[in-house]
């Protein structure tokens, strides 16, 4: 009896804290898709209309095309900001790169920067004529284009703003994970005359599974809710080129003033994001 | 209980609330003494517009003179519409008053979120009404605030558009003022000589109030409209794809390459540094051109677009006014009615002015070009307020759903413009989106 109150007494803030921050509004969110309700109104009736919103998304061409955007936003930032990062934690978490660790502290600047800041100056620097990076460009006799506001360039520039703002994040913790690794098996495997690229591969990599799961989830998570430095880079263009799904659901919320509706477009994408996060991790542990 | 005692007990019920309701209107329409203000409270969300910085340094003036506290959240524009409309909506009564544009004082009012202004015109004491001068502001300024007969927003700032070309490049090229849609095009061609020079340039990027702003004034000088007689949307008209066509080829062969991008402040930046012959947009651009760190100050023309003749007679010119409203959960309206009237009346306006500020391109009050010394004299007072009277009225529609059909429009156009789509195929599309838009807001009932 004793035990079992000990086991409320510690499990009771949590339930608590959970149902405040998480349970209810996720209950709440839901149940608002599921109705008419609208910013545009203040004392309009709010009516229950099933799932009329969600049949409607589902038919929207421009739930499509945010839906088409993510996916590749995210396929391509998660992917390129891992690659990188795995390849840059490795290289600092070797013995010879110790002398260099101050440059450690240089990775934080991108992370800590708030989004409108990074897409102002990243938009600035992206000006077609006064911009530095056109500048540079034509130094090099390269192309200088307006990387913001064409169609086939939009998408890759904010990508790879993304990839520059949250590599940092996936080298750090990255780094964190081989520094922790143990160093017997990997001595061993060196002693068993492994080369590098074996050691790397076959003992280090399945050692930081967790690690890697870990930064991947996050970053899926992060990637497919992006929507702030869009906002102040491109507005979602030109066209829809770079609407996402968040933005998309920022747009209907706070623009279109359609509670209800941006309410079932973020449920969607709740769903999506539960799908993919899921995936990821059956995906990992089966290769465990 | 019978049902006659039922019945009885029901109506004397109605009456009381019947009479609460009406009380609490007249009390809220009454006019208070000025005693029984002080120490009152009130809490406003504004947006720094100019003027607004130099009107703000005389509040501790107010509030010594009547005793009310002003409490004041400055926020940037989106961050205001989000905070303003969510606290607006939900009644949470965060904000007494709140700034907001004109594009938006329809939705707000249809949606009963504020509080009809008339009612303390009609009740204002009139030592306080003098003081306010409302038949100094705007007519047209005022007729965008208003919504069924009653008036919401007391403007701040009121804007409209010019077209700005360079003096002294047209007269090396031998070009005069351009009068007519063909003279814009012919000085584009002439002056353009990239990357050095762009003939042209306007905005872009897509959004309601951004290249939708300044392309409304060519869809009007193709004689294009939003919606017919039954609301149903006509963007898909040859006079609407022809206005598309032209404002994208003309940014498309004159303009820098990613014009589709450009907001106002990168077309303000191109002039300024002197690398556009010719650009349309708002009438407080004068304030950037000719400001001393302006590489053209002193080498701009303008144009009212009423007097540049197109294939539909002219352009219309814009209008945009920023103003203040209150909620219709206010907890101190008389208080708020005081400050917000008092910010934006006629003695702040004369404050202002012996402030020696500068009402460049936007201008709330005849006043402020009449009595200025120095605004007066200058080449666009006179022109600003010219352009605010012709601006129509429903110069972008003045609907509940604009916010929504102002961002649709605004993607189509920039898709035009970045070359994605044809302007037939686009507006075609779009008209389409904006009929689903305004079908599911029951605008077709």
């Amino acid at each position: 009896m004793k035990d079992k109150h000990v086991l409320i007494g510690f499990l009771l803030p949590t339930v608590v804290v959970l149902a405040t921050i998480s349970i209810y509004p996720t209950y709440y969110l839901i149940s608002t898709s599921l109705t008419n309700r609208s910013m545009a109104s203040a004392t309009a009736l709010v009516q229950f209309i099933g799932g009329r919103h969600y049949l409607d998304l589902l038919t929207d061409p421009y739930t499509f095309n945010a839906l088409k955007v993510s996916v590749l936003f995210t396929l391509f930032t998660v992917g390129v900001s891992f690659v990188i990062g795995m390849g840059v934690a490795y290289l600092l978490s070797q013995d010879f790169m110790q002398k260099y660790a101050f440059v450690r502290i240089f990775f934080i600047i991108p992370m800590v920067m708030a989004p409108v800041v990074i897409g102002l100056t990243w938009r600035i620097m992206l000006w077609p004529d006064f911009g530095i990076i056109n500048a540079l460009l034509g130094l090099v006799n390269l192309p200088q284009k307006g990387w913001l506001a064409q169609a086939g360039t939009a998408l890759p520039t904010v990508i790879f703003i993304d990839v520059w703002e949250w590599t940092p994040f996936v080298i750090l913790v990255l780094l964190a994970g081989f520094q922790s690794l143990p160093k017997d098996p990997v001595e061993a495997a060196y002693v068993d005359g492994a080369t590098s690229w074996q050691v790397f591969r076959h003992v280090s990599l399945p050692l930081l599974k967790p690690i890697i799961l870990v930064v991947l989830l996050l970053r899926l998570i992060q990637a497919f809710q992006w929507a702030d430095t869009i906002i102040v880079m491109t507005n979602g263009g030109p066209g829809v080129a770079t609407q996402t799904v968040s933005f998309y659901t920022y747009q209907l919320a706070f623009v279109s003033f359609d509670v209800g509706r941006a309410s079932a477009m973020a449920v969607i994408i709740l769903i999506i994001t539960i799908l993919l996060s899921t995936a990821l991790v059956r995906s990992l542990r089966r290769k465990q | 209980m019978s049902r006659k005692t039922f019945r009885k007990r029901l109506l004397v019920g109605l009456g009381v609330m019947l009479l609460v309701v009406s009380l609490s209107t007249f009390a809220l329409a009454a006019c208070p003494s000025a005693a029984s203000l002080k120490g009152k409270t009130i809490y406003l969300a504004m947006i720094s517009v100019p003027g607004i910085p130099e009107a703000l340094s005389h509040v501790g003036e107010f509030e010594k003179e009547t005793g009310i506290k002003v409490n004041i959240e400055m926020l940037p524009e989106k961050t205001l519409r989000e905070k303003t409309t969510a606290d607006l909506a939900f009644g949470t009564g965060i904000y007494d008053a709140l700034m907001f544009g004109l594009m938006y004082v329809t939705p707000y009012a249809e949606g009963n979120m504020l509080m009809p202004l008339s009612q303390f015109v009609d009740n204002e004491d009139p030592f306080y009404l003098n003081r306010i001068k409302i038949n100094d502001y705007i007519p047209r300024a005022l007729e965008v605030n208003s919504y069924g007969g009653n008036l919401y927003g007391l403007p701040f700032y009121a804007e409209s558009s010019f077209h700005f070309y360079r003096k002294d490049l047209f007269a090396q090229a031998g070009l005069f003022e351009p009068r007519s849609l063909d003279d814009i095009w012919d000085a584009a061609e002439k002056l353009t000589n990239k990357p050095d020079l762009y003939g042209i340039i306007m905005r872009g990027i897509r959004g309601g109030g951004l290249n939708v702003y300044t392309w409304t004034s060519w869809l009007w000088a193709y004689g294009g409209k939003y919606f017919d007689d039954d609301m149903k949307p006509v963007l898909d008209s040859p006079e609407a794809i022809a206005s598309v066509k032209a404002y994208a080829d003309i940014l498309k062969a004159y303009g820098p390459s990613g014009v589709a991008g450009f907001d106002w402040s990168v077309v303000a930046t191109y002039a300024t540094e002197g690398k556009t012959a010719q650009f349309y947009d708002a009438t407080p651009f004068v304030s950037m051109i000719e400001a001393d760190t302006s590489s053209t100050k002193g080498k701009w023309g303008i144009v009212v677009p009423t007097e540049i003749k197109t294939p539909a007679g002219s352009f219309a010119p814009t209008i945009y006014t920023w103003s203040f409203g209150m909620s219709a959960h206010a907890g101190e309206p008389w208080a708020t009615w005081r400050f917000i009237s008092w910010l934006t009346g006629y003695e702040m306006s004369e404050k202002l002015i012996s402030d020696g500020f500068m009402f460049a391109g936007a201008l709330s009050r005849k006043s402020q070009v009449d009595e200025h010394p120095d605004t007066a004299k200058t080449y666009w007072a006179a022109k600003t307020l010219d352009a605010l009277a012709k601006a129509p009225l429903d110069f972008r529609p003045r609907i509940k759903e604009w916010p929504a059909v102002g961002d649709a429009i605004g993607a189509a156009l920039s898709e035009v413009i970045a070359g994605q789509n044809t302007a037939s195929a686009a507006f075609k599309a779009v008209n389409k989106q904006v009929y689903r838009i305004m079908e599911r807001a029951g605008a077709y009932k």
